[in-house]
């Protein structure tokens, strides 16, 4: 589980992050969605451990994403937007360095990487080195990458960005499927079809707060509108955007 | 969650460094650097060396000089005193206008004219034109100015035994030098510069994967997914430090391999050039400049984590070199008697060590290990700073 509390961050005086409120539960898929600045990346960064809040915390698992910092990461996988991937190195390696920065190792390691490289048909291009690889090919090394440990939370920047049709529809597939199995996962869209058939609970971001959070029908309740670009809308009216 | 084990911090390290090191060496401007960078000091020494194998500007000893004479018959005994010391005389022109022409334009390395006289007269002058912007001109003049002077001393002595005076009233004050130390040689100077340009390969070796795994990683984006892993940010430092270091020796030793092999071809066969270091001196050279090594990725990994782009880290890392060769250049043309406390201060230590080694004067065990212990302690200080540096959030930004 994955739970934000009073999270405020500033870049001089720039706020970023302005007292964000909000919980992933386990085995539910939490979108996070907002205009570009809204503050879900530098949500994001500080979950990861990349950045520490002025106030407020973020847990991951009961964790400390700052005092633990370690063992949040351990529990968290993490598929961030750009997907900066090693030009010389093959998918199958990519999987395999974070594998082993994992802990894992020998058969276990072997064995998951192989099941993740089916999974997400990586198989033609398991073995060949990334420089060339289309965006889909990255997305999908990138993405094996943060599963490889089988995280019990899952951090998703755009997940599907840059997949075709069918590829979209195998990562929306092993995302329901790690849902399932108990994972709490955020993901940031912005592709509104997929958030609202995806996750099952939305929190909308603008300047910084989160300023409506719901199941997707509930939120269709609360602004009397069907489609969630219309729901986003409404929900952001009159908010700065970036 | 997978049960994964929990790695100790070396492991984790090693991890960090196989994939530097696997990553790297496919890298093929990384591997030509590799191979060529190393090779262009030694390559270029050894060409210089070369150019000179045959002439001697130090007077230590006597080699075949090819003298161009004008009025030979005029001081036969002078030319059969040549001729005997292993001097061959050749023609010169005749006007002293083409003997200058000649001497200036490098045709000939120097005219000996002697002037229209009288062959029983005991005394004579000679001119002797020499062109003093030739190293090869001025080296022969010197030769034969020094078999005219023997030859002067050797007349007055039979002049002087004829008058039935004491020889020695030719001389009257005669020195006799004590040599201890190496004979000066040209290509000592040569020598002495292999410490400084040591330096430079050492600070300037791994520099391009010391920015491709800080910087670079940023820059490509693949900086935060790995800080995003559960591992702490000196060991990620320390995998790419062990990588760094690595390429480090593995060029610093084709260096001193490529200096060993340059240096030898350079001076094969010359009968003036003092024989360079042999294999033993550069692989104690080696293993001197193993502290340094780490010095030196542990400067640039510091300065990688700061700078904000890869363009930025190269300008800084280029002058990295500088400041270690300062001392080096200092040590190269003004040696100077080394206390204990001098030989512990990292890089001027060593710098001092190689130089000893390439003078071929004893080196003291006791130095090595005490700057080696005080430029791993450095290394060590250093390498905290770039560790906490690494911890910055401005890391990911690059601002």
């Amino acid at each position: 589980m994955i739970r934000v509390s009073g999270l405020i961050k500033r870049f001089g005086d720039l706020v970023a992050v302005d007292g964000l409120d909000f919980q992933a539960e386990d085995g539910r898929i939490t979108g996070l969605i907002g205009h570009n600045g809204a503050g879900k990346t530098t949500t994001f960064r500080i979950l990861c451990g990349l950045l520490k809040p002025d106030q407020g915390e973020g847990r991951v698992d009961g964790f400390d994403v700052v005092r633990d910092r370690i063992e949040a990461q351990r529990r968290l996988g993490i598929l961030p937007d750009v997907r900066g991937l090693y030009p010389r190195l093959t998918a199958r390696e990519h999987i395999r360095y974070y594998g082993s920065l994992h802990g894992l190792e020998g058969l276990a390691l072997e064995s998951r990487i192989q099941t993740l490289i089916s999974r997400l048909g990586m198989e033609e291009f398991a073995d060949r080195r990334a420089k060339g690889f289309s965006r889909g090919q990255e997305l999908k090394v990138a993405l094996a990458r943060a599963l490889v440990h089988a995280p019990s939370n899952l951090i998703l920047d755009e997940p599907t960005n840059g997949l075709d049709v069918a590829s979209t529809r195998a990562v929306h597939a092993l995302i329901r499927e790690m849902r399932d199995q108990g994972t709490a996962i955020v993901i940031s869209s912005h592709i509104m079809s997929e958030v609202a058939s995806l996750c099952d609970r939305l929190v909308i971001m603008a300047n910084g707060q989160a300023v409506m959070e719901g199941s997707p029908d509930e939120l269709r309740d609360r602004t009397g509108h069907g489609e969630m670009e219309d729901i986003f809308l409404a929900a952001t009216a009159g908010m700065a955007v970036a | 969650m997978m049960n994964g084990f929990q790695p100790g911090w070396l492991k984790r390290a090693l991890i960090v460094f196989k994939k530097e090191i696997r990553d790297h060496t496919r890298d093929k401007r990384s591997i030509v650097l590799s191979l060529v960078f190393p090779l262009m000091a030694p390559v270029l020494l050894g060409l210089l060396l070369s150019s000179i194998a045959d002439v001697n500007v130090d007077g230590g000893d006597v080699r075949r000089v090819i003298a161009p004479v004008a009025g030979a018959d005029y001081a036969p005994g002078l030319i059969r005193y040549f001729e005997t010391n292993n001097v061959a005389i050749i023609q010169a022109p005749i006007s002293r206008e083409e003997q200058e022409t000649a001497v200036a334009e490098r045709e000939l390395p120097f005219v000996l004219v002697i002037p229209e006289r009288s062959v029983a007269d005991p005394f004579f002058s000679v001119d002797l034109i020499v062109n003093r912007s030739s190293t090869r001109s001025n080296a022969d003049a010197a030769q034969i100015m020094r078999h005219i002077t023997a030859y002067g001393r050797l007349q007055a002595e039979r002049m002087a035994v004829r008058a039935g005076q004491d020889t020695r009233s030719v001389t009257p004050v005669t020195v006799q030098q004590v040599r201890v130390g190496r004979a000066p040689n040209t290509a000592h100077l040569f020598y002495n510069m292999i410490p400084a340009l040591l330096i430079f390969m050492v600070f300037m070796g791994a520099v391009y994967l010391a920015i491709d795994t800080t910087v670079g990683e940023r820059e490509r984006g693949s900086l935060e997914p790995l800080l995003s892993a559960p591992v702490a940010r000196w060991e990620l430092l320390l995998g790419k430090s062990f990588a760094a270091f690595c390429f480090t020796a593995v060029i610093v030793a084709i260096n001193l391999l490529a200096f060993n092999v340059s240096l030898s071809w350079a001076t094969a066969g010359s009968e003036s050039l003092a024989a360079p270091p042999d294999a033993g001196t550069f692989a104690a050279m080696f293993l001197i400049a193993l502290p340094l090594m780490a010095l030196g990725v542990a400067v640039q990994m510091s300065i990688s984590s700061v700078t904000r782009s890869a363009k930025e880290a190269q300008i800084y890392l280029g002058l990295l070199p500088i400041v270690p060769l300062i001392p080096g250049l200092l040590l190269a043309f003004k040696p100077v008697s080394l206390s204990l406390g001098l030989t512990a201060i990292p890089i001027f230590g060593q710098i001092a060590l190689f130089g000893k080694l390439i003078s071929e004067e004893a080196v003291f065990l006791p130095h090595i290990l005490l700057v080696s212990v005080t430029t791993f302690i450095l290394s060590g200080v250093i390498f905290y700073v770039a560790s906490r540096l690494f911890e910055r959030e401005k890391l990911i930004f690059g601002t």
